[in-house]
């Protein structure tokens, strides 16, 4: 009763936006069901499928326009986890974009289902040679489910 | 005491068509010297491009026509421009340097659910295309029917502008 118009608008006003610049911090359980893309045979790069992976994605995500937010995304098989930045790339929708440049993942929370591309083999040169590095090439696909725990 | 001539009288002599021609001429100079300065222009071929197509609920493994694009990076801003040729599709990324200590000549630039990875030095590049599959189809809400594919191929320096 006490409450003052201006307090009361500007009240509405953060709650109106509050959800555009809000994030939420998840983990996700990814299974990848399949993976296609290049590979190396010798000095070749040719077509190939490999098998899918498991992996992890933890961390804070922009909630429908939000402003970006990091996430580190842990691929089974692979010793270092992925740091990344994430986006909500289309205003409005829920979809986010998660890439740490060599590696892009786009995550729909909705439904769980997510795409992968591996974009680190062929492009950067081998520390040691010199010559296009020898790393698969691939984009994948899978379903991702919420993990118990929130990350920190 | 005699006064000195002003130089504006000097201008108004000349002829208005001289001024406009000079004018258009700086405008040019400026605006290619400009264009020049500030960005890189490569032409891309990709050559090979793999990936899946929504069948049902799933995704079969299918394979892709490589395009052909010019891609514009900044030499002052962390963006470039991506553009299809043929199709005239056009995206314009935001760019950063991933491995700027391990990798600094390699570029990784986003754009909705497009992502183009590229060593400048050896013009070695990566196209992802995700927004399938995922994005929800706003009708039915399941996924969309768009392809998801990688591509892979060799950019060129642009000869001219």
């Amino acid at each position: 009763m006490s409450t003052s118009i201006g307090c009361r608008c500007a009240l509405a006003v953060f709650l109106t936006a509050a959800p555009l610049f809000a994030s939420a911090a998840e983990t996700y359980q990814c299974v990848e069901n399949d993976r296609t893309g290049f590979l190396w045979n010798g000095q070749n790069m040719e077509r190939g499928r490999l098998p899918g992976a498991n992996m992890v994605l933890a961390g804070e995500f922009p909630l429908e326009g939000g402003t970006p937010t990091e996430a580190v995304l842990q691929i089974e098989g692979i010793r270092s986890p992925l740091a990344m930045g994430c986006t909500v790339p289309f205003f409005g929708q829920k979809p986010v974009l998660c890439t740490s440049g060599s590696h892009t993942l786009v995550l729909d929370r909705d439904s769980g289902r997510f795409t992968l591309a591996r974009q680190f083999g062929w492009v950067f040169e081998d520390l040691h040679t010199g010559a296009p590095n020898e790393d698969t090439f691939t984009v994948g696909w899978g379903m991702c489910t919420r993990g118990p725990g929130a990350a920190k | 005491m005699m006064r000195a001539e002003p130089i504006r009288s000097l201008t108004v002599t000349t002829p208005v068509p001289v001024r406009c021609a000079v004018a258009v001429l700086l405008a040019a100079v400026v605006t290619t010297a400009t264009a020049q300065e500030q960005w890189e222009i490569y032409v891309c071929t990709e050559s090979e491009e793999a990936g899946y197509r929504l069948q049902g609920d799933t995704l079969a493994r299918n394979r892709y026509e490589g395009a052909t694009f010019t891609f514009s990076l900044s030499a002052t801003d962390p963006v470039g421009t991506l553009e299809e040729h043929g199709t005239g599709g056009m995206l314009y990324m935001d760019c950063l340097i991933p491995y700027e200590d391990k990798a600094p000549t390699t570029i990784s630039c986003t754009e909705g659910a497009h992502t183009f990875v590229m060593d400048l030095e050896s013009g070695r590049f990566a196209f992802s295309r995700l927004f399938g599959y995922v994005f929800p189809d706003p009708i039915t809400g399941g996924p969309n029917g768009d392809a998801v594919t990688v591509g892979v191929g060799l950019c060129k320096p642009s000869q001219g502008i």
